[in-house]
């Protein structure tokens, strides 16, 4: 009993403790789901009723927070370049003046372009917030200039209303985004690092090897589906993420990805005699996948050999399902996907008996030799 | 005598090929092989889908402006909205554009028309910068029929462009006007590689030896610095990110980090006490100690007890993030010295518990 906790120990950490505890801190972490509050500089050059408007308008918005009332636009840089605010606004000099006379100023909005989490979202911010003063700006220009309704100038000021619709994740929450994937990719390198050392083929004879193959290839395999299962049930229940795929579908899929990690890792374990050897080869196989795998970084916009390479790799058939599953709740490739991923069990395991057979042969015939 | 004992470590480090292989070709390999992972600075050619129900000159020049960005490419002309939905819920497209009937007439009756983007959202990353530069193109759009507009009503090209911009926009985006995955990621990867593979190579190595710590400690700490070193180069003049910070100065930093994890390596090696169980906890520790570092999800908004408990279990969190805004901005981020004092004091105390482990070892 004592010897069978000691076995299953470090498994027990790798696949379950600490993956589940990163889980909740992480999830944790994202608590707030959306990025609001980004801080932002403002230089105003021009203090007006219009102005200060403008700024307000940023104020009031939960995407934003004023923390720094520069005294010029270079100071609104500085503040940015020392990690200050994420976000600047530039309201030019005379620019309510110049707007009366019809010179087309110029507010500067700055993007810190090193913080991609934040940057596209607050440009997209930025920029509805400016275009609603803007064409507020236009409607009261053109209902005196041409004797518009406002229903007509706004229709000249903005005649396309851009509606823009979110699907899958509407509310760009980054709990929902990265974590389903994340942890699942955690959890691969868990069951990856339990199982490149567990096999020591010259141990057993063929039969013997077949079946403590298969023993652990599903041990294994039921704790990495059980570890997923309950990475996403903790998620769903306690961190909000949606749930909109069918059970069985997930199980299913993740079933037959743990599987193919387990057969894939160990049949490194089979291949190399060396166990500390092996579990760096392994790791150096499978912890890239969470990159290659196109799970935050998408293939289609990988070069062409690197998707050839993503091929390889059962997450790439894995991280991109475990999110449209749980946010959409289907996936065009769940086929394809579990074929392949039941393909590469097939080759982990083939692979591990025929490297047996040689290995033992190997061993049988050096034996033959020294007895000579 | 202190000399000899660290060419001898030097020796032992150089006898066993694997060390260099892991410690300096490893994080090499890595950063070339994610640099051309990410090596598409923008994500060009986005597919995406249009429906337009209106088939009219102003509808068609909105499609042809979404056609003519490098963005987007037009892969699906639908027929109705129910192919529409189906085309972005099979992931086909990331974006549809859809233009409803009696757009043009409805425009020019001044009744208005809406526009619609739909955006398969489930990438927050990529559906932001998709959504930013379809919001982009159908303003210019809209700019254009308003100076269309007030042309009609005999005011002058210059003034109804004027009247239509009645202030300009632009926006800048400092630093990464790109805003390309290869510069927001590789600069943190870089360290985390260094990282976990000087942590993989120095607890095993010590596990097996434990004879001259110090020097055993300063051989991999130095290798590990060069390594960064060579990454850094990399990053800068093979793989085109354009750092701004100095190398030198940033592989002094990554050289502190690296002697502030010896406590934490030294107390791995105590607790694992196996070669094999050192390595698989030493690899597990790469993608949890980067979620928890502050890195993708920014400092301002993690909550306190989580950054405590980061900034007492590993050191990542103190160095990860400013280290990135360094070299890419050139200028340190507000407070960093409070946050090197920090990681200091955790090297320090880190270092005492390991060499208490490490005195608990060597007696027994």
């Amino acid at each position: 009993m004592k010897k069978h906790l000691k076995q299953w120990m470090m498994p027990l950490i790798l696949i379950f403790l600490i993956p589940h505890l990163i889980n909740i801190i992480t999830c944790y972490m994202m608590n707030e789901k959306q990025l609001m509050d980004i801080p932002m500089a403002v230089y105003v050059g021009d203090q007006t009723a219009l102005t200060r408007q403008i700024v307000k308008s940023f104020d009031e918005t939960e995407t934003f927070k004023i923390v720094k009332y520069a005294d010029s636009a270079e100071e609104v840089e500085q503040s940015m370049a020392v990690g200050e605010s994420l976000y600047g606004l530039v309201i030019p000099q005379d620019f309510t003046k110049d707007l009366k006379r019809f010179k087309s100023p110029t507010i500067l909005s700055l993007v810190d372009g090193t913080q991609l989490s934040s940057a596209a979202f607050t440009k997209i911010q930025g920029t509805e917030i400016l275009l609603t003063t803007k064409i507020g700006a236009m409607i009261n220009t053109f209902k005196a200039k041409f004797d518009l309704s406002t229903t007509e100038a706004f229709h000249v000021a903005a005649p396309i209303s851009i509606t823009s619709r979110i699907l899958g994740n509407p509310t760009r929450n980054y709990v929902n985004f990265l974590m389903p994937g994340l942890i699942a990719a955690l959890i691969q390198v868990g069951i990856v690092m339990s199982t490149a050392s567990v096999i020591i083929p010259e141990d057993f004879d063929s039969k013997g090897f077949q079946v403590n193959f298969l023993k652990q290839l599903l041990g294994y395999t039921t704790a990495g589906t059980v570890s997923i299962l309950l990475m996403v049930l903790v998620q769903t229940s306690i961190f909000d993420v949606p749930f909109r795929g069918g059970v069985l579908g997930l199980i299913a899929l993740t079933f037959v990805f743990s599987g193919a990690v387990v057969s894939l890792s160990m049949m490194l374990s089979t291949v190399f005699k060396n166990k500390v050897f092996a579990t760096q080869v392994a790791a150096v196989y499978f912890i890239p996948s969470s990159i290659v795998g196109g799970y935050t970084w998408p293939l289609v916009a990988m070069p062409a050999p690197i998707q050839k390479l993503a091929t390889l790799m059962p997450f790439t058939y894995y991280g991109s399902f475990l999110r449209a599953w749980l946010l959409e709740g289907h996936y065009s490739t769940y086929t394809h996907s579990l074929s392949v991923c039941m393909l590469m069990i097939l080759v982990g395991v083939i692979t591990s008996f025929i490297a047996q057979r040689v290995m033992t042969s190997k061993i049988a015939k050096e034996a033959m030799v020294l007895e000579n | 005598m202190k000399i000899s004992l660290l060419v001898d470590e030097l020796k032992k480090f150089l006898s066993k090929p694997t060390n260099l292989v892991f410690m300096v070709l490893g994080p090499l390999v890595f950063t070339y092989l994610f640099g051309y992972v990410y090596s598409n600075d923008y994500l060009n050619h986005v597919p995406i889908a249009i429906l337009d129900l209106d088939q009219s000159s102003l509808s068609r020049s909105i499609v042809d402006e979404f056609d003519h960005n490098d963005r987007y490419s037009v892969d699906y002309i639908v027929k109705d909205m129910g192919a529409l939905e189906t085309v972005l819920n099979d992931s086909k497209a990331s974006l549809g554009l859809f233009i409803p009937p009696d757009f043009e007439k409805d425009i020019k009756a001044k009744k208005g028309s809406t526009a619609a983007l739909i955006i398969d959202g489930t990438n927050v990353a990529i559906g932001n910068n998709v959504l930013a530069t379809g919001s982009e193109i159908l303003n210019t759009v809209n700019a254009g029929v308003s100076i269309s507009f007030l042309e009609g009503k005999n005011v002058p090209p210059r003034l109804a462009s004027n009247y239509a911009q009645l202030f300009k926009m632009n926006s800048r985006t400092l630093w990464d006007s790109k805003l390309s995955y290869k510069t927001y990621m590789m600069p943190g990867m870089i360290l985390v590689l260094v990282q976990q593979l000087f942590l993989s190579i120095f607890v095993v190595n010590y596990i097996e030896d434990r004879s001259n710590l110090l020097f055993k400690a300063l051989i991999h700490i130095a290798i590990g610095t060069i390594t960064y070193l060579l990454c850094f180069m990399a990053l800068k003049y093979s793989l085109n990110i354009a750092l701004l910070g100095s190398g030198i100065v940033a592989t002094g930093l990554v050289f502190l980090y690296l002697c502030c994890l010896v406590g934490i390596a030294i107390t791995i090696g105590k607790v694992t006490n196996d070669r094999l169980r050192a390595t698989q906890f030493c690899m597990m520790m790469s993608l949890p100690t980067f979620l928890t570092a502050s890195y993708v999800w920014p400092a301002f908004k993690t909550p306190a007890a989580v950054s405590l408990f980061a900034k007492i279990l590993w050191p990542l969190v103190y160095l990860v993030s400013p280290l990135r805004d360094y070299i890419i901005k050139g200028v340190f981020p507000v407070g960093f010295s409070a946050t090197l004092i920090g990681l200091v004091c955790f090297g320090i105390v880190w270092l005492i518990i390991g060499l208490k482990a490490f005195n608990k070892s060597v007696e027994a």
